[in-house]
């Protein structure tokens, strides 16, 4: 059928140890090839960079929380919407977009694939009608589980056999992807207003630690060979001296091993560790800190941890979190609107808008923290960039920061002549230290593509340009043998890709969107597990008693779910 | 003929807050009258009734007040005999026999029959007239015969009136300059005054004080310029309020509210029945509360929540419970209870005075059979228990 020719592009490819090297790459019926006809149609990339779409670990880009984002922040739409398009449909918001704008910005930046990081499983139809509304991309979405009676019950009991049955269950019910973690017991212990901060505290009733939790998700996910690890939001987040905190929880990987058929290798994934990093006991500059290293240390140390950034963009952005207590925490210190919901039996999430302006010393520092973890990461296949969209900043300043990251003159230029106290956040945090260390477009590729996909257990569809994997391609206009000298070029080309194929559907042609409705699909993980009498009473008992919907209406129904791509993992093979 | 179809003659009828059960012979006329705001649902009088004219009914709606004109008892006014067993064996006096008219209790004048004997005292050298076992009790059975002070109503007795104390007012003549202040701020101090008079420009005259108006409370003293009152009480050794607080017998139910509230321990209650009340929470279906509703003597309760800090699985507080220390083993929140096996009670002894006849044995025998409430009865719309052992 169709055929292209990607012509003479600069292609980097980490998985194929191809770094920058001058070639073409095939595209034939939506996969790559080695070789197409004369028919092809050719695109010229001579001076230009080739990497494989782009992947998403982590993002809040479908479902209940991240609408009521959209809901109660109209402010966020003025004046930032663009005029529609002539390919495109309208195009709304600032940091919680429409679901238009998030494909088609996702799309410009030439990524094909999201992870919706918190599915409340109980609201899982309305995170896959915003992910049918969403042009272009492929999503798939995390149910949130740390806080759940069944499994909390479970692992009380030390049953993982139960909580697999029954993380399994959820997985087909909610047609999620993998076994999501945040804030564990703190967010149980909000439904009583109270919070977990370390990893010992007690949930009320349950009397289950985080500790417990935490190692009760890891037991179940690599009891199920789930392709993705646990995806951990660990206790304590943004408080000043939560790394230890963080430290504790990651140490918990140490009785694991990885054990799936996806080549994944790590048996935990904690995500947006940038606001797990902080040091002293106030927010105050005297007192402050970054303990990235120390973090940082540990990661590199230990195999079996993949972590992603969650840098700090210095905008005004809307931060929404399954975190419900750290929420409540955020609107008494900025005085910004607050949201919350408690759901039943399963968690809760809070938004508040967030300003995170370079006048202040605390976003300065939190900038540098970020860029200092991606800095720091020794294996750049296990650290990944991400903003915890829009939690630290909408995903569509991806660009920006891999010009911080790219360019050590880039990130001068903010600390001089942006961040208002540059001088006291070189003094609280390292990034002083690595004044001139500059990533190169190789390692952003493992940081961005191909290290991303494999801790997702999906090398084998996304993040790759090797013949025979679905022809998800980006061409920037960057040329990788002659970097350019000004380092917003680095933004502005990352920021709006000059080709960008979809499955092999040409979808951004010289930078313009030419097409958004091809098929994109719903990535989930259909896992099967041994029949387990026990679960299923407990699942029929509970519905009878405590939830609000019927069990026949809580599971997605086929027809609620776009293009469904299940990823089967039988264990009872 | 007609004669006797006509007689005796049989009727109930339903009066505000009464109901008259009525047999009328030729000559004689006898009623049964029930008193539905004292009647609490126990179920003793169908109990001991030796005629079984009484059944139970709606004892849950009606003492809620969901079911207007009706009892939460009925009584067969032809297969009663108006003896008065049901009469003296009401805990709460919600029965009475009528003869013509006249209160009447047949079974005690001809046959002899025995009557509660319980203690219920309040011993008048310990209590301090507080107000505590009155608001406790919750069958309004304190008497509480003491004056009514201006603390509780505007135009009560006076406070000052309250205590037996020997107050004493002086005021030094020498320093006082008659200014007025002293009479300006309280009603028990006047002063009389010598008229001004242009022929000796002056303020002279005398501070007179109404004992009976004052409460010594230093106001005066206080306020002076010259320092020249001075007010002293000294209040009589083991002063309390005048009056005395007792306990209307007829009233009562032996609860023991009081005895447990009295911050004297001036009190002492001997319940009539023995026994014991048993609450298996288990079994309660929850969201009912019909027996806190009716419990006569509010010895049952719905446990508070545990704080969520101190929450732990075996934590939850029951769905109900007793304290077994009030309850009077009366039956009410058996006969209204809608589960089964919720509630057992267990009675064992009955304290009576007077002649314990066969009559009155077999009778204590049947109230002492123990009992649960059951969830499917035989007789629709009546109360039927399940009797345990
Ligand atoms: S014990 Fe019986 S009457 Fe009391 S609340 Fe429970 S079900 Fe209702």
């Amino acid at each position: 059928m169709t055929e292209y020719i990607i012509k003479n592009g600069c292609v980097v490819d980490p998985t194929q140890n191809i770094n920058a090297q001058k070639m073409d790459i095939c595209i034939k019926d939506g996969k790559f090839v080695d070789k197409v006809s004369s028919a092809a149609k050719v695109i010229d990339a001579s001076g230009k960079l080739v990497m494989a779409a782009g992947v998403d670990i982590h993002s809040h880009v479908a479902g209940p929380k991240v609408d009521m984002g959209r809901l109660f922040r109209p402010e966020d739409k003025l004046f930032r919407s663009p005029m529609r398009g002539k390919n495109t449909r309208m195009e709304m918001g600032f940091s919680v977009p429409s679901t238009t704008k998030t494909g088609y910005d996702y799309a410009r930046l030439g990524f094909a694939f999201a992870m919706e990081a918190a599915m409340p499983p109980l609201e899982a139809p309305h995170v896959h009608e915003e992910i049918r509304d969403t042009p272009i991309i492929d999503e798939g979405a995390m149910p949130v589980l740390a806080n759940n009676w069944f499994l909390l019950e479970y692992f009380k009991n030390g049953e993982i056999e139960n909580a697999g049955a029954y993380a399994s269950w959820i997985l087909n019910a909610t047609r999620g992807f993998g076994l999501k973690c945040v804030n564990p017991g703190g967010t149980e212990a909000w439904g009583w207003g109270l919070n977990c901060i370390t990893i010992h505290d007690k949930v009320p009733y349950f009397d289950i630690t985080p500790a417990e939790i935490v190692t009760g998700l890891m037991a179940t996910n690599e009891y199920l060979r789930l392709p993705h690890s646990v995806h951990v939001h660990a206790n304590n987040l943004g408080n000043p001296g939560n790394y230890e905190t963080t430290l504790d929880t990651l140490k918990l990987v140490e009785g694991f091993s990885p054990n799936n058929d996806f080549g994944r290798e790590q048996v935990m994934h904690h995500t947006h560790i940038q606001f797990h990093c902080y040091g002293g006991d106030s927010f105050k500059s005297d007192s402050f800190e970054s303990k990235s290293k120390e973090v940082m240390d540990y990661v590199n140390s230990q195999k079996k941890l993949t972590v992603d950034v969650g840098q700090v963009t210095l905008d005004e952005t809307t931060t929404m979190t399954a975190d419900g207590p750290f929420e409540y925490h955020l609107t008494h210190m900025n005085h910004l609107k607050w949201s919350n919901v408690d759901v039943e039996l399963e968690t809760a999430a809070g938004i508040v808008p967030f300003v995170y302006d370079p006048k202040t010393f605390i976003a300065g520092a939190q900038w540098a923290i970020g860029l200092e973890i991606a800095l720091f990461a020794k294996d750049k296949d296990r650290c990944y960039i991400t903003t915890d969209h829009p939690n630290a900043g909408p995903f569509w300043r991806y660009p920006r920061i891999y010009k911080w990251l790219l360019s050590a003159k880039a990130r001068n230029d903010v600390i001089e002549n942006q961040l208002k106290y540059g001088n006291k956040v070189i003094d609280r945090t390292y990034i002083g230290e690595l004044a001139d260390k500059e990533l190169t477009l190789y390692e952003l590729a493992q940081m961005t593509r191909a290290g991303v996909a494999k801790a997702l257990g999906l090398k084998d569809m996304y993040g790759s340009l090797k013949t025979g994997h679905a022809a998800n391609v980006a061409v920037y206009d960057i040329d990788p043998e002659n970097l350019p000298s000004d380092p917003e070029q680095y933004e502005k080309a990352f920021g709006s890709s000059f080709a960008f194929f979809k499955d092999g559907i040409l979808a951004v042609e010289n930078h313009d969107i030419v097409n958004y409705s091809m098929p994109k699909k719903t990535v989930w993980v259909n896992s099967i597990v041994p029949e387990n009498k026990q679960v299923e009473r407990d699942i029929r008992d509970k519905f009878l008693h405590s939830y609000t919907v019927q069990l026949d209406n809580y599971a997605v129904f086929d027809e609620h779910v776009h293009n469904p791509y299940a990823i089967k993992v039988d264990i009872t093979q | 003929m007609a004669m006797s179809t006509m007689y005796p003659k049989y009727s109930t009828k339903m009066e505000n807050d009464t109901v008259i059960m009525e047999q009328r012979l030729l000559k004689k006329v006898s009623h049964l009258v029930l008193n539905t705001t004292k009647c609490t649902g126990c179920g003793i009088c169908s109990e001991v009734c030796p005629k079984e004219a009484i059944v139970l009914g709606l004892v849950g709606a009606v003492r809620r007040g969901a079911v207007k004109d009706e009892a939460a008892i009925s009584v067969d006014p032809a297969k009663c005999s108006y003896c008065g067993v049901c009469t003296i064996l009401c805990p709460f006096d919600a029965l009475e026999v009528r003869v013509d008219g006249e209160p009447s209790l047949p079974i005690k004048e001809q046959e002899g029959f025995p009557e509660y004997d319980f203690t219920a005292e309040i011993d008048e050298n310990k209590c301090v007239r507080c107000t505590t076992c009155s608001e406790a009790c919750p069958r309004d059975a304190i008497v509480r015969d003491i004056p009514v002070y201006e603390g509780e109503v505007a135009d009560g007795a006076k406070r000052q009136t309250a205590l037996d104390a020997e107050t004493t007012l002086v005021v030094d003549k020498e320093k006082c300059n008659v200014c007025g202040i002293c009479a300006s701020l309280c009603p028990a101090l006047k002063i009389k005054r010598i008229p001004f008079t242009a022929e000796k420009v002056g303020s002279a005259g005398e501070v007179v004080w109404d004992k009976s108006l004052c409460d010594a409370c230093q106001v005066c003293a206080t306020a002076c310029p010259e320092h020249a009152i001075a007010v002293e009480r000294v209040v009589k050794e083991g002063s309390k309020l005048a009056g005395k607080v007792t306990i209307d017998k007829e009233t009562c139910v032996t609860c023991s509210w009081c005895e447990k509230v009295c911050p004297e321990e001036a009190v002492t209650i001997k319940k009539f029945f023995d026994g014991e009340i048993v609450f298996n929470a288990d079994k309660c279906p929850g969201g009912c509360s019909t027996c806190v509703d009716i419990c006569p003597c509010n010895a049952i309760y719905l446990p508070s929540p545990v704080p969520a800090l101190q929450l732990k699985k075996d934590s939850i507080e029951p769905t109900i419970a007793v304290n077994a220390d009030l309850c009077i083993l009366c039956g009410a929140c058996v006969n209204a209870c809608p589960s089964e096996d919720v509630i057992t009670i267990r009675r064992s002894g009955i304290h009576v005075k007077g002649p314990e006849t066969d009559l009155f044995k077999s009778i204590a025998a049947k109230l002492c059979i123990p009992r649960s409430s059951k969830i499917r009865e035989d007789t629709f719309g009546q109360v039927e228990l399940k009797p345990l052992e």
